[in-house]
């Protein structure tokens, strides 16, 4: 998945004030920051809440964005960055025995076959996710599901190329080692 | 090297990073002779398949109205509103005005003017005619300021 950037024209909209420059803005980046947020909290509600408070950051900031860095770059740093600290408060917040959030149990009310073979997938997604470290999710996110280059992850995190690919390699290995073992698990019960 | 290697090599294979020629003819090597690795490089070829789910999610539409500005709805124009008092009250004006531009039909004094104003023309065809019609004029007035209806009295 390609990253895109956001328009140099609608940069300029937004530093002169001009609404359509902002919508332009929260058109190019919405989706990319909630899923973004998604990946490293593993909770819709907690993703809606980080990304609002990204996106209105990025809006409000993004007038004054001074072009020394691509703006993807920035917008990616403040994300992780947020999303990170996000999680960090909700699990100072979470009081023990809370159990995994309810958005990651399986959905039991009907849907079409396709819609629910896809929400099966990001379940045992989720679920996989949530066994590993912040930094193994972050990396993931990135490069798995927003298909950004070990130079845009480098950038993001302010981390060296092989530090990003030592990362990955590592985020793969845990996660295909948690794959086999549900699997297992799953057999086992069946 | 060892399997832990390999798997570097697999994972960044997976990115689009193969190596230099010896590491591919190494990983083949290692590939064709350890069980394990061979089930990692098919776990990784799965991945895809795990992560596509994750790639189509979108943000919640409500998202957008958490975040952009209310648009402003426009206030009603004032020179609008202005312009309808106006008009109304220009209305109102001439309502209540109208009575007093529009002399009413039952009022004996506005006959009189009538009168008044039919007599003129033939003023200059009398022989005496201002003084006839002064005398007229001044006996009608006499009748109403004494409340009668110089109509209905004899000419």
């Amino acid at each position: 998945m390609p990253s895109r950037d956001v328009e140099p024209e609608d940069l300029d909209r937004c530093r002169a004030g001009d609404p359509r420059g902002l919508e332009a803005v929260y058109d190019a980046l919405g989706d990319r920051v909630f899923r973004l947020c998604r990946g490293v909290l593993g909770h819709d509600a907690d993703a809606e809440d980080a990304a609002q408070e990204v996106l209105i950051r990025i809006l409000a900031k993004a007038p004054t964005f001074d072009g020394r860095a691509r703006f993807s770059t920035w917008v990616h740093r403040l994300t992780v960055n947020h999303a990170l600290n996000f999680r960090r408060g909700r699990e100072r917040r979470r009081r023990p025995g809370d159990g995994v959030p309810a958005d990651l149990r399986v959905d039991p009310a009907p849907t079409p076959p396709e819609a629910a073979a896809r929400e099966e997938a990001r379940g045992l997604l989720d679920r996989l996710l949530a066994e590993l470290p912040a930094e193994a999710r972050v990396v993931l996110t990135l490069r798995e599901i927003e298909g950004l280059s070990y130079r845009e992850i480098s950038e993001a995190l302010d981390v060296p190329i092989g530090t990003v690919m030592s990362r990955l390699s590592r985020a793969r290995a845990r996660l295909i080692r948690h794959g086999a073992h549900a699997k297992t698990m799953m057999e086992s019960r069946s | 090297m060892n399997c832990d290697e390999a798997f570097e090599k697999l994972s960044a294979r997976r990115d689009g990073v193969s190596g230099t020629a010896a590491e591919r003819k190494w990983l083949a090597h290692h590939l064709a002779g350890c069980a394990s690795c061979s089930r990692d490089e098919a776990s990784l070829a799965a991945l895809d398949d795990l992560f596509a789910a994750a790639r189509s999610r979108l943000a919640p539409a409500r998202l957008r109205v958490r975040v952009l500005p209310i648009p402003a709805v426009p206030a009603p124009r004032i020179i609008g509103v202005r312009r309808l008092v106006a008009a109304a009250a220009g209305f109102l004006a001439f309502l209540g005005l109208a009575p007093l531009l529009t002399p009413a039909r039952s009022d004996p004094r506005a006959a009189v003017l009538v009168e008044l104003h039919r007599s003129l023309p033939r003023l200059g065809a009398s022989l005496d005619p201002e003084r006839q019609w002064f005398d007229r004029l001044v006996a009608r007035t006499k009748m109403l300021s004494t409340g009668e209806n110089p109509e209905e009295s004899p000419r």
